[in-house]
């Protein structure tokens, strides 16, 4: 490939701290070669915040990694990679060990194993650290500048405890602290704050940024998230099944995208501060890279895909000021993908169902108390919920809101019987559910048919040995006695929930994690029930996914006049589902109301917290306080 | 790569001291396969029958018409020894076979169930592990006096706990993913959730815990029946055989060796395919 990246340069334009040229991922898995990353040209400039954006399977971790020389076995990097003169690609892992730490460092996504559990937080801080004659420094030395650089994160007080006694926050803080400590010029963290909770997450990218400028290194932004990409980042790089599709700058990509992928991911996203008219989904799952190798990586999913764009894989092109991007049709299309973003973020009128409407679902002071079992018998017991009271009317959607620990799991599990409530009355269709162990046969099959459950993880919620098929007719078997037409239902299930009727035959292993997750949702739907409680259902799935699945729920919703309890951590998602809202904190609702009410105007400290962590744009950003 | 929260289960199974490569997976399938031919033609086969006695003959070494030689009695070691088999292979498999019912069902019971069933099924496990299980079986039968089906009955009793414990641990891991608790609220019938949903899935288990029995059972047995206790004498039957031939071994070497040796490769063949099995029992649908 053509060395394209010239235009791009950050402003300053001399000369590039690192560059990759032509960079190409691939596996091999037995005699079996696989394409991660077809051909990568990035730079980064000094002082520069780039960030790369991609779905699952784009490469965008594997690339982080090959940056580093860190590949996984049984992945091999070609290309070059350039830093200082040398090509990181062929230098021997003595030379990379120099390298790593003191020129380019890594932080990882998951903090809770990024850490030595059995080491102090100052020790994984300073343990490689050396003084000016290059000699290790001494204990007393190395402690002060433990809590310095721990202090420069904003926790000097971690010096002495160990990560476990952390919250996840804190421990990312510390995996900073240890990747900085050799001083390094380029920073790369691979999706830092995807496992954190909502408040956090905001807390660590602004934590990063104010770093970067700081101590003016580069900063590389591996992300899925399109916001987290726009509010943080100089430049970014959209990366799809292994092929950039476009590049530019920041606030250039969000003010108008030039690819008709980087527009859907970005309205894919839900926006926080309003309901949309309609979500704009790109259909089907992201590809394999080697599956699209001679065309267009989106031609299968593009609306705008014409015969050309699947004969050949276009190049990255210049077709604006500091502008790449990888469609051929952009110049025809520009005018049209304008308008249908400007269609897209119109926002909707919410309807509510008459607040007075019968109440299905009613919880009545819940509390649930779970022994705690790691510590000494006749200790306090772990509340995780307080004394919780919600309803849920007939045909209402109700969403649930609250970070991880907050107690809506717990409730959700209650109302369907998989955990029995300490104290406290649910009613659910006049029937009381505050025990299922002591309903009669007939009250739980009513029980069964008003309430039903979607999870959050699509890979486990479904038994890996058996076909689609057969698990959503022994559904309608049991619901139904002998219906005469199982297969038809079968079939009308999955047309329901917009999968083929071919797949019944599918086992969950040949299914992708949104198809997983419709196939759940239709076997909720196979007992008819009135209302579904979704646990997090989109929270694992890739954006462009997501927006299918939240689709779905408003189409089913629409079509069959269903319910939900919509449980989830993220706002955005909750304002496109729900009428009306509750924020859980710490197993207590703190706050309910209309959803747009709660989220335009919150009143409690904790609400007001949760509404500001959602990412924004630059020009949207509030100042941090 | 965005990770997703799961992941393929841990293999919570130690590795056998000699791993299995395709080449012994494969000799030791064609091993049992020889087992399990001569189970069903053995008789047809062999040149002698398996207690004809010759004692004109005497003690001879592996010869021409004998190929392992005679024993003290005349009796062809070569025909024993294929006669032997059916013997190795019917205890050991009533015994797994018992243990595999007995197993899964109180380990699913008690992982699903929980509570009070669960409490005195595992308590009953924990007598029966600190129990000194051969010694039992000897003082049992030595009093009951010695036969081949009590034998057999004490060593499902002795098995039985083993299989429970290790089934109830991975019911118990199935119990809180989230396709179980699906098919709960679902209002699947137990029974339903038990055998149509968890056993699949921890099939491969049980299946490399009944190879592993069946290597542990058939050494059991054939040390009974060296000492006495299990087969009656004269039986072509290995333990015994190699009882019976002990005191020859430097007549003729191979009266002894022949069916020590078979009890080791059965028992390592066993052992080899039951982890093979595992394996490719274990990846049937976790792929992502």
């Amino acid at each position: 490939m053509r060395s394209n990246v010239g235009p791009l340069r950050g402003a300053d334009g001399n000369g590039s701290l690192l560059e990759a040229v032509g960079l190409a991922i691939h596996s091999r898995i037995g005699g079996d070669q696989r394409t991660i990353v077809r051909s990568l040209d990035l730079s980064l400039d000094e002082a520069e915040t780039v960030g790369i954006v991609g779905e699952s399977g784009s490469g965008k971790s594997m690339t982080a990694r090959a940056l580093v020389g860190l590949l996984p076995s049984g992945l091999s990097a070609r290309g070059e990679v350039r830093l200082d003169g040398n090509n990181i690609l062929d230098l021997s892992q003595r030379e990379l060990g120099r390298i790593r730490g003191s020129e380019v460092a890594l932080v990882l996504q998951d903090p809770f194993t990024m850490l030595n559990p059995v080491t102090r937080c100052g020790d994984q801080v300073a343990d490689g650290l050396v003084d000016a004659a290059g000699r290790r420094l001494g204990r007393r030395a190395r402690r002060e500048e433990a809590s310095r650089r721990l202090a420069e994160v904003g926790i000097p007080e971690t010096v002495d405890r160990y990560p476990f006694e952390l919250s996840g926050g804190m421990r990312q803080r510390v995996a900073i602290a240890a990747a900085l400590a050799g001083d390094p010029r380029i920073l790369i963290a691979d999706e830092p704050s995807t496992a954190l909770d909502v408040t956090t997450q905001r807390e660590i990218l602004a934590l990063l940024k104010s770093l970067q400028t700081s101590r003016s290194m580069a900063l590389l932004l591996i992300t899925h998230d399109l916001r987290v990409a726009f509010s943080t980042c100089d430049r970014i790089y959209v990366l799809y099944a292994g092929s950039l599709l476009e590049v530019g700058g920041a606030g250039a990509v969000e003010a108008e995208p030039l690819h008709p992928y980087t527009l859907g991911l970005l309205l894919s996203e839900p926006p926080g501060d309003r309901r949309l008219t309609e979500l704009v989904a790109i259909p089907g799952s992201v590809p394999a890279a080697d599956d699209v190798a001679t065309m267009c990586p989106l031609a299968p999913r593009c609306q705008w895909a014409q015969s050309k764009c699947e004969v050949s894989h276009p190049p990255l092109n210049p077709v604006a000021d500091n502008r790449l991007s990888a469609c051929l049709r952009i110049d025809e299309i520009r005018a049209e993908m304008h308008s249908l973003r400007h269609n897209a973020e119109r926002p909707a009128v919410v309807h509510h169902t008459a607040e007075a409407s019968v109440p299905l679902v009613r919880v009545e002071n819940l509390e649930k108390a779970f022994a705690d079992a790691s510590r000494r018998r006749g200790s306090p017991p772990v509340i995780a919920l307080g004394g919780v009271s919600i309803t849920v009317g007939v045909t209402e959607s109700v969403g649930l809101v609250g970070e991880s620990g907050s107690g809506k799991t717990t409730l959700a599990r209650c109302l369907v019987g998989l955990e029995t409530p300490t104290a406290g009355v649910i009613t659910i269709d006049g029937v009381d559910a505050s025990n299922y162990g002591s309903l009669s046969a007939d009250q739980l099959r009513k029980l069964r048919r008003t309430v039903q459950i979607v999870f959050q993880d699509p890979y486990s919620s479904l038994n890996p040995l058996r076909t689609v098929g057969s698990a959503l007719k022994e559904v309608l078997e049991l619901h139904h006695k002998g219906g005469r037409n199982l297969e038809g239902g079968v079939a009308e299930l999955l047309e329901r929930v917009g999968l083929a009727a071919s797949l019944s035959r599918r086992k969950p292993v040949a299914l992708s994690g949104g198809e997983r997750q419709r196939v759940a949702i239709a076997r909720a739907l196979a007992v008819q029930p009135r209302l579904i409680i979704c646990d997090e259902p989109v929270s694992s799935l890739d954006v462009s996914v997501q927006a299918q699945i939240l689709g779905l729920f408003r189409t089913l919703r629409d079509e069959l006049g269903v319910g939900y309890l919509f449980i989830t951590h993220d706002l955005a998602v909750v304002r496109q589902v729900v009428e009306r809202v509750y924020v859980l904190y710490r197993g207590e609702v703190v706050e309910s109301g209309p959803v747009e009410t709660v989220l335009d105007h919150p009143q409690h400290a904790y609400t007001v917290r949760l509404v500001e962590s959602v990412p924004r744009s630059a020009s949207q950003q509030r100042p941090m306080r | 790569m965005t990770t997703l929260v799961g992941g393929p289960r841990a293999r919570g199974r130690r590795r056998l001291l000699l791993r299995s490569t395709p080449l012994t997976v494969a000799l030791s399938f064609g091993f049992i396969g020889i087992l399990l031919f001569l189970a069903a033609f053995g008789p047809l086969l062999a040149p002698h029958g398996p207690g004809s006695l010759n004692l004109a003959t005497g003690l001879t070494t592996p010869n021409g018409e004998f190929w392992f030689g005679t024993d003290d009695l005349g009796r062809d070691v070569f025909s024993r020894t294929i006669y032997g088999v059916r013997y190795a292979l019917f205890g050991p498999v009533l015994i797994v076979v018992g243990a595999f019912v007995i197993g899964n069902v109180l380990g699913l019971a008690a992982g699903y169930r929980g509570g009070m069933l669960d409490a005195s099924v595992m308590r009953w496990v924990d007598l029966m592990y600190a129990v000194p299980g051969l010694l039992v079986t000897i003082v049992l039968i030595g009093v009951l006096g010695a036969s081949y089906l009590l034998a057999v009955v004490v060593l499902v009793v002795l098995t039985s706990p083993f299989d429970t414990r290790v089934i109830r641990g991975v019911t118990l891991e199935q119990r809180s993913l989230p396709y179980v608790e699906a098919a709960r609220t679902l209002g699947l019938p137990v029974r339903a959730i038990l055998f149509r949903h968890i056993f699949p899935n921890i099939l491969p288990i049980s299946f490399a815990n009944a190879f592993l029995n069946f290597a542990f059972s058939l050494v059991a047995l054939s040390a009974l029946s060296f000492l006495g206790l299990g087969i009656g004498p004269g039986t072509a039957d290995w333990g015994r055989m190699l009882s019976e031939s002990r005191l020859l071994l430097f007549e003729n070497p191979a009266a002894a060796l022949a069916p020590g040796g078979m009890i080791v490769l059965t028992a390592t063949s066993m052992n080899l395919i039951g982890d093979w099995l595992y394996d490719r029992l274990a990846d049937r649908g976790r792929a992502r």
